[in-house]
């Protein structure tokens, strides 16, 4: 396919259809892509809308997310809290061209971060000279058979042993609500001494994104151990798995695991996404035994001098410290705040 | 007098040591400034260089990742053909040439087939009948097989013959030149839909093929042979998986 005119627009209210077709109709849209995750970041950060899409003549072609999120110097246009903010291209539509011609958005002082991951397939960067970050590894298991047959031949041995225990444990999981996964959240965020989402986020999401968001809760003896936030769509994202420390003896994060997966089979869903983790770290390990294969993570950045900007290094520098601060960093005024301008 | 002789005062030496430090603070500041901007344009100089340099890696990646998915996939058929990649375009002409080949072979099989059978179940049994119906009922066969079976068949100016094919439910009629005066081909095929309860076909006076599902093809053929020919002319009916070849 050739484009005869290539233009780009901002997302207005009058374009929000040509977005949600070209989503809905793109086969490697992700959840962070669509209109619900879009409008719950707005509403709840206030970030300046930049989303933008592109049009051969008067047909969508391509669609961009981002908000303008602050920086030291400028503000820095990218969509904030995911793995994926790549743009979704019709095939046959040139990388670079489009990427080139998203340069033209960006101000003096600011710069525009593409999170792009290798299944994305999109190529032209280095042609439009973004420069490029590497910022971990997102796992993901795609499913090609049968739950049974994908648990027996694919999932770790220690898994489906941690899996039976908590069977055995009596954990049950079920779906649950915001009421029944905040709580689990903010202590995990308190543990790992991170920022959490406000409480309000997570309302947003769950009436914006509808029967995308599940939240299914671990129960053991008629008490909630763990939690997470899943998004159904076409394929599972494990998005925010959280549970209590004093009960991991009965693996309620395997039994959380188990059943994404085997809802996702189900439901006849393309793969599932463990979402983002750094090569060498135990969540990497963790993610890894469930059998899905790690593709790279990496921020794309105009002009290629800003790109540290998307570097994710400096959070592992000072991770020791917060966590240290952990009271400080989540407390529930600070640490929504602070969120806001870490944006990650 | 001339102030090149003059002796030095003390308000002269304060000035010349302020002139001196201001120069020494404005060369620093300039030195420091010179420092900065320096390592300002070293580091950006060097996150360019490192971003795109990544940018680069990832382009000869996707590219990388192409070529090794058509290098694989040409290593897989290579093993299952027992060849080396190089020689496959070679090998796949072979193997269609082949396919061809087994293809024409299979269809002198049906033909010699559809020959013998006519043969022994027809023209080989004595009758005095103007027209003789033979029907067959093939449990794994498609239409190609009953196909040559009903063309045999309008070889034969008396002859009427049908085949039922039970692998895909398919059916064909073959009706010699006499014999369709009386019977064309696309009616019996009609009455073969009828007596089912189901389906389609059509055709020609000598030649027609549909698809009727049956539930019990004995009784629905026996049924059918009894409304075709109304008692006036001799039929042959063979269920292969009757004797034994189901």
């Amino acid at each position: 396919m050739t484009v005869d005119k290539l233009t780009v627009r901002p997302v207005d209210d009058d374009r929000w259809d040509d977005w949600t077709a070209l989503v809905d109709c793109h086969p490697w849209s992700t959840v962070f892509h669509t209109r619900g995750w879009l409008r719950a970041v707005d509403s709840t950060f206030g970030y300046e809308s930049r989303h933008a899409i592109a049009y051969d003549g008067s047909r969508p072609i391509a669609a961009i997310p981002g908000f303008a999120v602050p920086a030291l110097f400028g503000e820095s246009i990218v969509n904030p809290f995911c793995e994926y903010g790549f743009p979704l291209i019709r095939e046959g539509v040139s990388g670079p061209d489009l990427l080139v011609e998203l340069r033209d958005e960006v101000g003096p002082l600011g710069a525009w971060i593409v999170k792009d991951v290798d299944w994305s397939r999109i190529g032209g960067y280095a042609t439009a000279e973004y420069g490029g970050v590497e910022t971990g590894t997102s796992i993901r298991l795609r499913l090609d058979r049968p739950y049974e047959e994908l648990w027996e031949s694919t999932v770790d041995g220690d898994v489906r042993r941690s899996v039976r225990k908590a069977e055995r444990s009596g954990v049950e999981v079920t779906e649950g609500d915001v009421d029944a996964f905040y709580p689990h959240y903010r202590d995990a965020m308190y543990r790992l001494g991170s920022p959490q989402f406000p409480r309000a986020f997570f309302e947003v999401l769950d009436e914006a994104l509808g029967d995308v968001v599940t939240i299914l809760t671990a129960q053991l003896d008629g008490d909630t151990i763990g939690a997470a936030l899943v998004f159904e769509r076409r394929a599972t994202t494990i998005w925010l798995p959280a549970t209590r420390r004093d009960r991991w003896e009965h693996r309620p994060t395997h039994a959380l695991y188990a059943t994404a997966i085997e809802r996702a089979c189900r439901d006849g869903r393309s793969a599932v996404d463990f979402g983002r983790s750094r090569p060498g770290s135990s969540v990497h390990d963790f993610k890894t035994q469930f059998g899905g294969i790690a593709h790279r993570l990496t921020s794309y950045v105009w002009p290629p001098h800003r790109a540290e900007r998307a570097s994710l290094s400096e959070y592992d520098r000072v991770a020791p410290l917060t966590r240290r601060a952990a009271r400080i960093v989540t407390h529930p005024r600070i640490g929504p705040m602070l969120k806001e301008r870490i944006h990650e | 007098m001339s102030n090149r002789h003059r002796k030095p005062s003390k308000t002269d030496n304060t000035d010349e040591s302020r002139f001196a430090s201001g120069r020494s603070i404005r060369s620093l500041t300039l030195l420091g400034a010179l420092v900065l901007t320096n390592l300002y344009w070293w580091r950006r100089e060097r996150t360019v260089r490192e971003s795109l340099s990544v940018s680069r890696k990832r382009e000869r990646d996707v590219t990388a990742e192409d070529h090794h998915e058509v290098v694989s996939a040409a290593q897989k058929s290579a093993d299952l053909l027992d060849a080396r990649p190089a020689v496959l375009p070679e090998r796949i002409e072979t193997l269609d040439e082949e396919r061809r080949e087994l293809r024409r072979e299979l269809e002198r099989t049906r033909q010699k087939w559809a020959d013998a059978w006519w043969f022994t179940r027809v023209e080989h049994t004595p009758s005095t009948a103007d027209v003789r119906v033979a029907a067959i009922h093939l449990p794994r066969g498609r239409l190609e097989d009953v196909e040559a079976l009903a063309k045999r068949a309008t070889e034969d100016d008396h002859g009427i013959g049908i085949g039922f094919a039970g692998g895909d439910g398919t059916f064909a009629v073959g009706v010699g030149t006499s014999a369709a005066d009386d019977l064309p081909a696309d009616e019996i095929a009609d009455r073969i839909v009828t007596t089912a309860g189901e389906g389609g076909g059509g055709g020609s006076d000598h030649y027609a093929s549909g698809a009727a599902p049956f539930d019990d093809i004995d009784r629905g053929v026996e049924t059918l042979l009894d409304d075709l020919t109304d008692g006036r002319v001799e039929t042959d009916w063979i269920d292969i998986t009757a004797v034994g070849d189901g």
